[in-house]
């Protein structure tokens, strides 16, 4: 029978590969969405993709089930770090995007603000959960 | 202050014949939380690196040092 430690990385390893499908999926729907602009079944998709990205970058299941000893070892403290340094750096890669944006903006004046705000949101979620994946699968080497 | 936390979590664990799964289990972590305490790559909280010193039975500062 496999320990809660056991099922813990288990788990936590099928999270990080997870949230890297999840960034690579959110990515590829924001460029049909930029192709495809005014499509609603698409923007619906990319509005709901990056919610759920949102949500699960948060230890909502721990919220929920605090007396579970293999959630509270997906929350210690190595990965709340990994959570704090991922969100920090999806916050800068945020930033970032905006300052591009809005240079950009200023020698394309077609760049509407539904473009800024997706891209932007987009770059912020997906850098975070980029970098969350890579701490949690580097640390469980 | 300057300064980095080292430790000898990896030797003391070895010496106590644990892998770093079992030590985790004592302490009530993650097992890729011992090791990156373990390779200097996280510092661990109070709490994390006396429950770490008790489960090996060292004190905290037989088990973590600041390395100049």
């Amino acid at each position: 029978m496999m320990t809660a430690v056991e099922v813990a990385e288990r788990k936590a390893r099928l999270r990080a590969l997870g949230f890297l499908f999840l960034a690579a999926l959110t990515c590829a729907v924001v460029i049909v969405v930029r192709n495809n602009p005014g499509n609603d079944f698409t923007q619906g998709l990319w509005f709901g993709l990056l919610l759920g990205c949102a949500i699960n970058l948060l230890p909502f299941k721990r919220w929920l089930r605090p007396n579970s000893a293999v959630l509270r070892l997906l929350d210690d403290e190595g990965t709340r770090e990994n959570r704090r340094l991922s969100c920090t750096i999806g916050f800068w890669a945020a930033v970032i995007a905006a300052l591009v944006l809005s240079l950009a903006a200023r020698l394309n004046p077609q760049i509407g603000g539904e473009e800024v705000g997706q891209l932007v949101t987009t770059a912020g979620i997906v850098s975070a959960m980029i970098a969350f994946a890579v701490l949690e699968l580097r640390a469980a080497r | 202050m300057n300064g980095r936390l080292a430790n000898r979590i990896k030797t003391e664990r070895e010496r106590a014949e644990l892998t770093q799964a079992a030590l985790a289990e004592l302490v009530g972590v993650s097992r890729k939380t011992i090791n990156t305490v373990e390779n200097g790559v996280f510092t661990p909280s109070a709490t994390l690196a006396i429950k770490l010193a008790h489960a090996l039975g060292l004190s905290v500062e037989q088990l973590f040092w600041i390395e100049e």
